[in-house]
């Protein structure tokens, strides 16, 4: 669950001087960087990119005219500054595939091995909705694509994870004797 | 009810290490970076820095040593002022050894230039302060250290040097940098130099060898 941000803390980020701007970074580093290692599912880019964008929510928070809309807008940024970074990390070295993700240790669905299996559109939507919490209505706004957009490819990512939670379902139900349904 | 997809999402979600926010190159990008796109981290440009820098306008010129007075805080950050905007130059990024040695043979002392730092560091940025100082800030090696590589390190004139505890003076430009976390805020003599080392990611051991390596060469 993403730490909330005040309404506060952001009004003062907008209107105060360096040091407000540096409280609120400092309260949104650890969302924003989770995000982007959810996104890029890698350590140093996902570093990278949170950077990148609290250097962009620095210079232009005080242009932000509603401080309701922070928390879409950040993740915007966040999520935009992944993207281009995994754009980028492609173009330079075309052939080299996303190395294995951290397994998950302490999960009982290893949910990295499951997000490596998603495209990246498919990928954003489930990070959004299931590791921020994000409604269907707020991660259309982050990422500027119709509702009916994210609903569909939130249906897709399900159908394509089916298989792989199945099979850990089969494990699971293995060793714990129960039946498990997995409806994500 | 809570799927399980969901529930190992949200345990993945907080089992993932967040690493120190790298606050110093974040300021000093936002303020600094001609470009409103966010292109891939510079680390050259952004090791070419203070870590903060505001330049801010104060009262009327005072005489001090050097045109520059350095002070430093107990926080581990330093200030500078400057009688003038015109004494600091700079930064000059990825400066070769020429540039360092032409910056110290500009100095108002015999300035000896920074050896002994760990294998593999660079010099990423060069700012002379006056004739009473310079700063040059290094890129550390090591992907330990994450997004903190960057260490600075002032040459200065004692003279320039604020006593501890002094009254800052008036002057009509004023510099802060530094980091509060991390080994170093420390100065040392070397021959008629000062050396101020900032807070960075090197290590204690590090640190001392580059003292003792400074230090070998006044002899």
């Amino acid at each position: 669950m993403a730490n909330p941000v005040s309404a506060e803390l952001v009004d003062a980020a907008r209107t105060g001087g360096r040091d407000e701007i540096e409280v609120l970074l400092r309260t949104v580093w650890p969302d924003a960087y989770r995000l982007a290692r959810a996104i890029l599912g890698e350590d140093q880019p996902a570093e990278d990119a949170a950077q990148e964008a609290c250097i962009i929510v620095y210079r232009t928070v005080a242009s932000l005219r509603n401080s309701a809309a922070f928390r879409t807008w950040f993740y915007r940024i966040v999520v935009r500054e992944a993207a281009d970074l995994k754009r980028r990390r492609l173009r330079a070295e075309p052939s080299a595939e996303t190395p294995a993700s951290v397994r998950d240790q302490t999960a009982s669905i290893d949910v990295w091995r499951a997000l490596s299996g998603l495209t990246d559109n498919l990928r954003e939507v489930v990070v959004l909705h299931y590791f921020e919490d994000l409604s269907s209505p707020e991660i259309a706004s982050v990422l500027g694509i119709p509702e009916g957009t994210v609903r569909f490819r939130l249906m897709i990512a399900r159908r394509r994870l089916r298989p792989l939670l199945g099979e850990y379902s089969e494990r699971f139900s293995e060793s714990s004797g129960e039946a498990q349904t997995y409806a994500i | 009810m809570q799927s399980n997809f969901e529930l190992s999402c949200k345990i993945a979600r907080d089992a993932i290490a967040v690493p120190v926010i790298p606050l110093d190159t974040i300021r000093y990008e936002a303020q600094h970076r001609p470009s409103e796109s966010a292109g891939r981290r510079r680390r050259g440009v952004l090791a070419a820095v203070v870590a903060s820098l505001s330049i801010v306008a104060a009262a009327a010129a005072a005489d001090i040593f050097g045109h520059v007075q350095i002070s430093l805080n107990p926080s581990g950050t330093v200030h500078l002022y400057f009688d003038g905007g015109d004494r600091f130059r700079g930064p000059l990024l990825n400066p070769k050894q020429q540039d360092l040695e032409k910056a110290a043979r500009a100095m108002n002392f015999a300035a000896i230039l920074p050896k002994g730092l760990p294998k593999g560091t660079d010099a990423e940025g060069l700012m002379v302060l006056g004739p009473g100082a310079m700063q040059i800030a290094y890129n550390l090696p090591g992907a330990w250290r994450r997004s903190n590589h960057l260490l600075f390190v002032i040459l200065a004139n004692p003279k320039s040097v604020a006593p501890e505890n002094a009254k800052p003076p008036k002057t009509k430009y004023t510099m802060e940098f530094g980091q509060t976390t991390g080994v170093g805020a420390v100065h040392w003599m070397v021959g008629q130099e000062e050396v101020i080392v900032l807070k960075s990611t090197i290590t204690p051991s590090e640190l001392a060898h580059f003292k003792t390596v400074m230090m070998a060469q006044a002899r």
